[in-house]
């Protein structure tokens, strides 16, 4: 409770308003306008080329499938069969992650969206102030705008790091089971590097999946935050319209809950 | 120009609620975080033990539990990574929600009053007004 509150005391917004001549949207607003556009269309390729890919790895398990359990225990390195399980092994553990780094790039598409959105009011309020004959005041941006980006580059930089840490763990997967499972992994004495490589694979894919979910956690606050000022600088806008029907200067810092 | 301020209406509840909820959801996700680096660390250790040892564990020791653990564990760490995500989805809905109110109360009440008082105020001299052409004067 007292973490919500602290919380909840750090995002009460104090309203800082900040005259100004020139109507436009802030630097960060402009590069989002840009951005959302190719982090989305990313975003989906990722999630098509995924797609493409676990077709491809069903075929290769399938085909896999197809020798009996004896054959395929007995297979040697090298072998085809060995060849399809190597694949099947690596595919299973960077493809999570890289699925999840498409979904990444869609929600951060959302977020650049968002951005915009939060721009286009505050153009849209100084357009309308400027018609009016009144002076142009628009909002100095209120923590949660300073905030969200932050969030969704974090939440970005954890799934690349899942990412990679898949592909360096995909690799050592690669090493492993490019050997007979009945002659040498079965046989693998502890303390051998088979032994030692297995344990480090089990490792990481044991964490490594709820590690990209904290990624994908700290996006969607991010777009929490995002909608958060949204209703912040609609709520600014509703103000100012009422300031300028009635004719009153509103405060220079207003506490907002 | 008065130092008076313009009121509005509270800020929707909604805008509470969803820290709260965004909260849970987060910390749930980063609990099955920890709980996993535990489950892997269990992990490595059962692997230390030779094949033989694994198989030929007998009930009540710690390698057979650990055994166990490293089969239970991750198959309800799974949904519950997803119910704190859940959270976070249930979450957004209620800040869109709030977004929503924030439309209706504030926004397009203070449209309502001010728009046509506004236009009233740009409008030519010589010009009638709505009010003129027999209106109501509403929004």
């Amino acid at each position: 409770m007292a973490v919500l509150n602290a919380l909840r005391g750090m995002l009460v917004l104090t309203e800082q308003r900040v005259p100004t001549t020139q109507v436009k949207m802030t630097g960060m607003q402009v590069m989002a306008s840009r951005m959302w556009p190719l982090f989305t269309a990313m975003g989906f390729l990722i999630i098509l080329a995924s797609l493409a890919y676990g077709v491809v790895l069903a075929n290769f398990t399938s085909d896999y499938l197809a020798f009996p359990r004896e054959v395929r225990d007995q297979a040697a390195a090298g072998s085809s069969i060995v060849d399809k399980k190597v694949f099947i092994e690596t595919t299973k553990v960077w493809l999570p992650a890289f699925k999840f780094l498409g979904l990444g790039l869609l929600l951060g598409g959302i977020t650049f969206l968002l951005a915009t959105i939060i721009g286009t009011l505050r153009l849209g309020g100084g357009v309308v102030q400027q018609a009016f004959g009144r002076e142009v005041v628009n909002l100095k941006p209120p923590l949660t705008a300073n905030l969200f980006p932050m969030l969704m580059m974090l939440g970005l930089m954890v799934l690349m790091a899942t990412l990679a840490l898949s592909i360096v763990v995909a690799f050592i997967a690669h090493g492993y089971w490019n050997h007979s499972i009945a002659n040498e992994l079965s046989t693998a004495p502890e303390g051998s590097a088979l032994a030692e490589n297995f344990k480090t694979i089990k490792f990481y894919t044991t964490w490594l999946p709820a590690f990209k979910f904290a990624g994908i956690a700290l996006m969607l606050s991010g777009i929490m935050l995002s909608l958060h000022t949204i209703i912040y600088v609609m709520r600014f806008r509703s103000r100012r319209m009422r300031e300028m029907v009635q004719g009153v200067e509103g405060p220079q810092r207003e506490e907002v809950s | 120009m008065s130092k008076q301020a313009v009121r509005l209406p509270r800020p929707p509840l909604q805008t509470k609620i969803y820290l709260a909820l965004m909260l849970t959801g987060f910390l749930m996700i980063v609990a099955a975080l920890a709980i996993l680096v535990v489950v892997a660390t269990v992990a490595v250790g059962v692997l230390d033990n030779p094949v033989a040892a694994r198989v030929a564990a007998t009930a009540g020791t710690s390698l057979l539990a650990n055994q166990g653990d490293l089969f239970a564990f991750p198959l309800w760490v799974g949904p519950f990574t997803l119910l704190g995500i859940a959270f976070m989805w249930v979450a957004i809905i209620t800040v869109l929600w709030a977004i929503r109110r924030t439309i209706r109360e504030a926004l397009a009440s203070s449209m309502r009053e001010g728009l046509p008082l506004l236009l009233q105020e740009r409008r030519r001299p010589d010009e009638p007004t709505h009010q003129d052409r027999g209106g109501d004067g509403g929004a």
